[in-house]
């Protein structure tokens, strides 16, 4: 302590603070209390941790557990999903589609069938036009 | 310095150690221990770790006055949010201990009572220079302040505990 910290004119309140401390070291708890509860809290904080990782590694495995089938799932509702938006996309029609639907566009989708034509030769006066050619000798 | 001096070393100023969480703690004698014993914990789990700039004793005594503080501040915070929001009112900063009050010589309780109406900082450099025998500097390294501020708080501390002991004789008288 430095000579001007340890002015004369201080000595009353040094007599306070002394009487103070002389009471107060009579009633100070015993370090080996404290030391102890040292000890016995870096085991509590120990064994914490260590319940603590437990904790932590059994939730993961349940959350694995459980996940797990909820992942394949959801894969194959994803490809069946997948399969069924290629197929509505393949016949999807729109909303105005109707108005293309004209009379007669079945005509225009195929070859007309005309029938047969016995019946028209069969008319009675009808003359066959065209019939077969014969091969004709020239002089 | 190896873990066993260390430790030694620690146990032989337990006494003023718990002397200065008394003090940090308005003397409440349970905060108090709690105090100490986190600041143990502190040094001993490597959360504090001395590096030899100061000595043994300002060093540790600077660890209680910050984990105390540490402790105000979350009291603190546990306070404005329990009692203002879920009470509805702000309860007042609890007042010093049963200790401060009940002494058993006249002398320690004269002398608490005046120190209640000094700042923090003016307790605490009074209490480390004439109660631990710390140089001013010593103080002001254990406050984390500057020597100016320490020699200012000391001087005016000094000031106005005298002026309250006397006002104090006087009114018994």
């Amino acid at each position: 302590m430095s000579s001007d910290d340890r002015t004369n004119d201080d000595r009353d309140l040094r007599e306070y603070f002394a009487a103070a401390r002389r009471e107060e070291e009579a009633d100070v708890p015993p370090i080996s209390i404290l030391s102890l509860t040292v000890h016995e809290h870096g085991r509590r904080r120990l064994s914490g941790k260590l319940a603590v990782a437990a904790t932590c590694l059994a939730t993961l495995i349940a959350a694995a557990v459980w996940l797990l089938p909820l992942l394949s799932v959801s894969h194959e509702s994803s490809n069946r999903g997948r399969q069924q938006a290629a197929a509505s996309i393949t016949s999807w029609k729109p909303a105005t589609d109707f108005l293309l639907d004209t009379p007669g566009r079945e005509l225009l989708e195929g070859v007309p069938d005309i029938g047969e034509w016995h019946g028209v030769l069969n008319v009675p006066g009808a003359v066959e036009r065209h019939g077969p050619l014969k091969k004709q000798i020239l002089p | 310095m190896d873990r066993t001096s260390f430790r030694e070393e620690l146990e032989r100023m337990h006494a003023a150690s718990f002397g200065w969480a008394l003090w940090c703690c308005d003397h409440r004698r349970e905060e108090a221990e709690e105090v100490l014993q986190s600041a143990y914990l502190k040094v001993f789990d490597g959360a504090a770790t001395f590096d030899g700039r100061s000595s043994l004793r300002t060093w540790f005594f600077g660890v209680i006055r910050r984990t105390a503080v540490e402790r105000q501040r979350r009291q603190w915070v546990r306070r404005q949010l329990f009692d203002r929001w879920l009470v509805g009112e702000s309860c007042p900063r609890p007042a010093p201990g049963p200790e401060a009050m009940v002494c058993e010589s006249e002398i320690k309780c004269n002398l608490l009572r005046a120190a209640a109406g000094l700042s923090t900082r003016q307790r605490q450099v009074l209490h480390l220079v004439f109660y631990q025998e710390l140089t001013i500097e010593e103080a002001s390294r254990v406050m984390n302040v500057s020597l100016g501020t320490a020699r200012t708080h000391f001087d005016r501390g000094k000031r106005r505990l005298r002026e309250i002991l006397v006002e104090r004789e006087a009114h018994h008288v």
